[in-house]
């Protein structure tokens, strides 16, 4: 039987990142993937012959320090900006925001002439805030009650950096970090369609409204990942990017291996000493890391008596109730979008036209029921990417909230829906979709066991970031099992593809290890 | 033109106001309190708006105030009377009620009747907000710190706040840092399962708050109302004998024995400010009285933008005033009622439940609901109450024979599309006593005289900006150190001997007394 310095069950970004990271430390790493793709949920899917889209995420970017470590480009990553947010708004109106801020606020000028004077230094306290968001999420979250001396290093240093941008902008990014969206914005802007569009990326992904406490942290998080306003994908959809990564992997002498489901985690007296697979084989390794949130995690992989009732409690009060529904859409030709350049359909279609429409959107899920109004993102990959469909065709990938988790709703009223509203800005929508596929959240737990179907891990609230995620005391990767660790979206910085989990979590590995290589 | 000089002038007599005059005048100053209407307490009043029948037109329990505060000012020798207000009575939709009584044991097993899994977590559950409560309540007292100052007494303070969380247990250190920032629905979701409970609990994370028990944000809210019920001196919410007024009555009292002069009638139109300094007040009528430093007790926007000339204040200093959330979802409703309203789901033996609470809040749903009808500028069609019967407590708030009923109702947003006016505020006053009728049938035969306080009247008799019973939301953003401004959260402001004791300041709204009693120490400090 085969031994391994460490098993990494899960294929996401983080795992790859960490996988990458042991391997280049000499470690012996094999990586497990249950479904036939490396990337599990991250994934470029051929879902109609010849078309292909992202399955879950369908934007992000790697974080750059990581790419640089791991040589990505060497391994084939080739980033596509998305770098242009077009809101689309009733009556075939719209207007597109450019990445370049002085030529936003001339487009914005033209609508609502004090908020574009005002644009630019929002977007500098955005910058400021995420910058420091960025700070922590390089590293391991210092535990707050009662600081290592590692912790409070780290802490010393956040605070420096937050001191050092002077006395009223640590205080207005103080605020930020616990403000709803709806109250920062409304303290910038008059506009509300310009609100609302920036509103969008403060709920994406998250199961509130813009008017709840917290959701501009959720906006920092999607902008301190570079998937703000401001997106990116890959050549050959995001998946390209876990491609990469496995690449980089590989070539450190890493094992991957997909079709290969871990049942659960072998662990005697609270110790992990390998995994068990579907098939029933066992794989012996020193340390064993989950890329699954904590539900899968402390419910299927390790059994619930391994572990503290208190700890058990905590797991179960993850909240994740996902709610984004996915929509892909195999067309026969480019849509014309009323009033929409034929440049910014290669950036970020939204509807998101008022803060009250996204809280409305939201205010049905809470009690199970999906909003008739949604709130809705569209891209067209293959504007930029022509590998993602035959010569002539495109795809349009539609992202849906609020479709809550809890309620079964039914996939094709979800389709319906989706293409109802887009052909209402896209009258010619209807008659050119070839084919399409529908995920909801139920798929995504079935398929890539991530709980409620949540795509971040769990949301990202302030009660799940930072010292408390994925729970309180166990921030740090570690768990309460010896020699099991977490790394994926469930732990700090939370959801998308930048990989910094996996290489915080790899990094307090190869801590662990050093030490115990002392011992 | 009338002269007249003192050590301290107190805009206002709101409880705060009265309370901070008291402290300035036992260190010796000679303090004049102006109180713009006919009587002092602000918010804290009793009123006999129909003849025989004592209104609490606006406040109308006290469980927060600070016990120094009674202790030091004797306020039980001026005439403070608490009664305690113990039980809680929770009629259900379903012909069903949920009782909160004020033994343990009875509570116990009133909650095993709704889910005996309830009743278990109920007991730890007690225990664990108590030992929160009691383990921040320390910050309440304080003078919030500037954590972007590096002077001694900030880095004193900062130290201190670290010194209060880290004696904190670590369990208990987790759970407040989560509850800060999360909705009270999904705390309780952790606790219990019970619908009806849930509904009941939650009520604490909504009071006075322009949120629903869903929205992250009333957790910290929730504890806000938890840190009253603990202080040794109540157990409980409590009811002042006489109403809220004789409180302020009490307060006045002790003020006025301190040597504190009271004018009422007295309203005032700007503080006077010469060189940067506020020199004294100018009433609408044109007197001017000069002081050394001027105490403004009423709220932040109503001192900044209306009181003080804004030529007077930098301009980060006025922006930050403008965007103070203070957007006020609640109203009070009184009734003079001809006997006693006859719930259904009340059995024949537990009428003493009447002489508690009244809670209309059957569930998280129903509460959410009424929060999401009013959010977009409405106001809910199955509004939330709190109710008592005053006169059930203390027979003297009503003629024999008569009741008196103070119900305190969300939502109803104080930016009501189109605006409020007489129309809107009788149709809204008819849903909410048809809400209640539901419950208890006989209601509208009973009733003599119904009367209401939306935000707009709250705002226009009583003089708070947009009727914000707490003077500004309890958002995080603008708690503590941010509250009402960044860097103007220890009671002083841009302008040299102007000082803040109103709950807009730090710890906010609710019968405390501890911004009155905060503001003081922080002006005793910058002038012994």
């Amino acid at each position: 039987m085969t031994s391994y310095d460490t098993v990494i069950l899960g294929s996401s970004a983080s795992a790859l990142a960490a996988t990458a990271y042991l391997a280049r430390a000499g470690q012996r790493v094999l990586l497990l993937e249950p479904s036939a793709q490396i990337g599990g949920a991250m994934t470029t899917d051929e879902f109609a012959d010849g078309f292909r889209a992202d399955l879950g995420l369908y934007s992000g970017r790697i974080d750059p320090g990581i790419a640089r470590d791991l040589r990505l480009h060497d391994h084939g990553l080739e980033a596509i900006e998305r770098d242009t947010i077009t809101s689309l708004l009733p009556e075939r109106r719209s207007f597109t925001l450019p990445a370049d801020r002085e030529a936003a606020a001339d487009v914005i000028r033209g609508f609502a002439p004090n908020d574009a004077a005002r644009y630019g230094q929002f977007m500098r306290l955005l910058d400021l805030a995420s910058d420091l968001l960025r700070s922590a999420y390089a590293t391991t979250p210092p535990e707050a009650h009662h600081p290592s001396a590692a912790d409070a290093a780290r802490l010393m240093a956040l605070a420096g950096q937050l001191r050092g941008y002077g006395r009223r902008e640590m205080a207005e990014v103080t605020r930020l970090l616990v403000m709803s969206a709806r109250d920062l914005l409304d303290e910038w802007f008059e506009s509300a369609e310009l609100k609302g569009l920036l509103a969008s990326a403060a709920v994406r992904g998250l199961t509130q409204g813009p008017f709840a406490g917290g959701t501009t942290f959720n906006l920092l998080h999607h902008l301190a990942i570079g998937d703000g306003y401001v997106r990116a994908t890959a050549k050959g959809g995001i998946g390209a990017i876990g491609q990469a990564l496995a690449s980089a992997a590989q070539s450190h002498g890493a094992e991957l291996r997909a079709n290969a489901g871990a049942a659960r985690a072998v662990v005697s007296d609270g110790v992990a000493t390998g995994v068990q697979l579907e098939s029933g084989e066992v794989i012996a390794a020193t340390r064993v890391i989950s890329d699954y949130d904590a539900r899968q995690t402390f419910t299927r992989l390790v059994g619930s008596p391994e572990l503290e009732p208190e700890f058990n409690r905590a797991v179960r009060n993850i909240r994740y109730n996902g709610a984004v529904a996915r929509v892909n859409l195999a067309l026969r030709e480019l849509p014309g979008f009323a009033g929409v350049a034929e440049e910014a359909l290669g950036g970020t279609l939204t509807i998101a036209p008022s803060l009250a429409y996204l809280e409305k959107a939201f205010d049905g899920a809470k009690y199970g029921d999906i909003s008739e109004q949604p709130y809705i993102e569209a891209s067209l990959p293959t504007l930029a990417d022509a590998t993602l469909a035959p010569a002539g065709k495109h795809v349009l990938s539609v992202w849906l909230q609020y479709a809550p988790y809890r309620n079964k709703l039914d996939p094709e009223r979800v389709r319906e829906l989706a293409i109802a509203r887009l052909s209402e800005y896209a009258p010619d929508l209807p008659s050119l979709v070839l084919h399409s596929q529908v995920v909801m959240p139920r798929d995504f737990e079935e398929r890539f066991g991530m709980s409620e179907g949540h795509l971040y891990g769990g949301d990202m609230t302030l009660a799940q970031a930072f010292f408390l995620r994925p729970l309180p005391g166990f921030a740090q990767y570690r768990t309460p099992i010896e020699q099991l660790y977490l790394c994926g979206a469930a732990t700090h910085p939370g959801g998308g593809v930048s990989g910094l989990a996996g290489r915080n979590a790899a990094n307090e590995l190869l801590s662990d290890r050093s030490f115990d290589d002392r011992r | 033109m009338n002269n007249h000089r003192y050590d301290a002038i107190v805009i206002g007599g709101g409880h705060n106001g009265l309370v901070n005059a008291a402290y300035l005048a036992k260190a010796g100053k000679h303090v004049l309190v102006l109180e713009r209407r006919h009587t002092v307490g602000g918010a804290t009043i009793t009123e006999e708006i129909y003849p025989g029948f004592k209104y609490l037109i606006a406040s109308y329990l006290i469980s927060l105030l600070r016990p120094e505060v009674i202790q030091e000012l004797e306020l039980a020798r001026h005439g403070l009377e608490i009664m305690p207000l113990e039980s809680t009575y929770v009629p259900l939709p379903n012909g069903n009620y949920l009782a909160d009584w004020p033994d343990h044991d009875a509570t116990r097993h009133e909650i095993e009747r709704h889910s005996k899994r309830d009743a278990e977590a109920y007991e730890e559950y007690s225990r664990t907000m108590r030992r929160l409560a009691l383990a921040v309540r320390p910050l309440l007292s304080m003078i919030p710190p500037d954590p972007s100052s590096l002077s001694v007494k900030d880095l004193e303070t900062m130290a201190r706040v670290r010194g209060v969380l880290g004696a904190m247990r670590r369990d208990d250190f987790y759970l407040l840092a989560r509850l800060m920032t999360m909705s009270a629905a999904d705390f309780l979701d952790e606790w219990f399962e019970s619908t009806a409970l849930k509904g009941t609990k939650s009520t604490s994370g909504i009071i006075g708050t322009f949120l629903g028990p869903r929205s992250p944000g009333s957790g910290y809210v929730l504890l806000h109302h938890y840190l009253g019920e603990v202080d040794g001196v109540f157990r409980a919410w409590g009811f002042a004998r006489g109403g809220t007024g004789a409180l302020s009555q009490a307060i006045a009292g002790a003020a006025r024995e301190a040597g504190v002069e009271i004018q009422v009638n007295a309203p005032v139109a700007q503080v006077i400010v010469k060189n940067g300094a506020a020199t004294g007040v100018a009433l609408e009528n044109g007197d001017e009285y000069h002081a050394d430093i001027v105490v403004s007790n009423a709220d932040a926007k109503r001192t900044f933008l209306k009181l003080v000339e804004t030529k007077h204040l930098p301009d980060e200093f006025v922006h930050d005033v403008k965007r103070l959330r203070i957007s006020s979802p609640a109203c009070k409703v009184n009734l003079a009622l001809d006997g006693l309203p006859e719930f259904t789901s009340l059995p024949k033996g537990l009428t003493a439940l009447l002489r508690g609470s009244i809670e209309i809040a059957p569930s998280v749903d129903y509460l959410e609901q009424a929060y999401d009808d009013a959010k977009y500028g409405g106001w809910a069609r199955k509004p939330f109450m709190d109710a008592l019967i005053p006169s059930l407590i203390d027979p003297g708030m009503a003629p024999p024979g008569k009741h008196v009923m103070s119900m305190f109702v969300q939502y109803a947003s104080s930016d009501l599309e189109g605006g409020w006016n007489e129309e809107k505020k009788a149709q809204f006053l008819d849903v909410v006593i048809d809400t209640l009728a539901e419950y208890a049938p006989n209601l509208k035969d009973i009733i003599l005289h119904k009367h209401i306080m939306t935000p707009w009247d709250i705002e226009n008799i009583i003089g708070i900006t947009s009727g914000h019973i707490f003077h500004g939301e309890l958002a995080l953003q603008q708690i503590f150190f941010l509250r009402p401004s960044p860097q103007w959260s220890n009671y002083r402001t841009p302008i040299r001997n102007l000082y803040m004791c109103g709950s807009s300041t730090h710890p906010g709204g609710c019968i405390t007394g501890a911004p009155g009693r905060n503001a003081a120490l922080a002006i005793l400090e910058d002038r012994p």
